[in-house]
């Protein structure tokens, strides 16, 4: 009965990492303008930035590269 | 013991049958793949020519970039040793045509709206270009490549097509 718990629970343990990916082909929605940090306009991101970095005292590190779209 | 053997053996089962369709199972397709039938019919590459199957979107940056390149080059292909089909993977069809308008992309332009076709290919990366010859993968680019174009013609004449 215990193993039968332990298998079950094993199953279902496996099961749940099944997150399905999404595949390169499937990011426009990602690469679009307003899926960046601060929307689709530089100058309120900017701003942003230029708040945060004044109250962390740190600057940096806050962007990735690529459209989104898996490119090199 | 029967009854440990008749407990285990269905659940071990199970556990390869979820681990087999879990996503991490999908592959790629590689050099040395045949294409299926019904995309040999949809690509309708000519025989004794080369094909060049472009996957492109109108969101992917390095796609945009890439395409005026793959047009110099159809034009340099005097002898039309090449059949270049764009395969656009955009999901909404109105967006794809006019990212081909804008590009004035003057090859076959399949509109995978569906995203059929790129699914039985399936890139790691975008853009994705991949070379057929007698239905049969010959080589692939993934990601994006500098002076495209270039690179083609070299690639096919590694393969003994001499394009220019």
């Amino acid at each position: 009965m215990k193993i039968k718990l332990l298998l079950i629970i094993c199953c279902f343990t496996c099961s749940a990492c099944s997150i399905v990916p999404v595949k390169p082909w499937q990011k426009g929605t990602l690469a679009d303008e307003t899926m960046r940090f601060g929307g689709p306009n530089p100058m309120i991101k900017k701003f942003d930035e230029h708040i945060y970095t004044s109250k962390e005292g740190s600057k940096g590190g806050g962007g990735v590269s690529g459209g989104g779209c898996g490119c090199n | 013991m029967k009854s440990l053997i008749f407990n285990v053996i269905p659940f071990t089962i199970l556990l390869a049958l979820l681990s087999l369709f879990t996503p991490s199972s999908a592959f790629s397709a590689e050099v040395g793949d045949t294409i299926s039938e019904d995309l040999q019919k949809q690509l309708n590459i000519p025989k004794g020519q080369v094909g060049v199957v472009d996957f492109f979107a109108s969101w992917c940056l390095s796609c945009a970039k890439e395409i005026p390149d793959i047009k110099k080059m159809i034009k340099q292909d005097s002898q039309k040793k090449m059949h270049v089909v764009g395969i656009d993977v955009d999901e909404e069809l109105d967006e794809g045509i006019a990212f081909q308008e804008e590009l004035s992309i003057d090859f076959p332009v399949i509109n995978d709206v569906e995203q059929k076709i790129i699914s039985e290919f399936s890139p790691v990366a975008m853009p994705a270009l991949y070379y057929i010859i007698d239905n049969k993968i010959v080589g692939k680019h993934i990601g994006a490549v500098n002076k495209i174009d270039e690179k083609i013609i070299n690639d096919l004449e590694k393969l003994g097509v001499k394009v220019l």
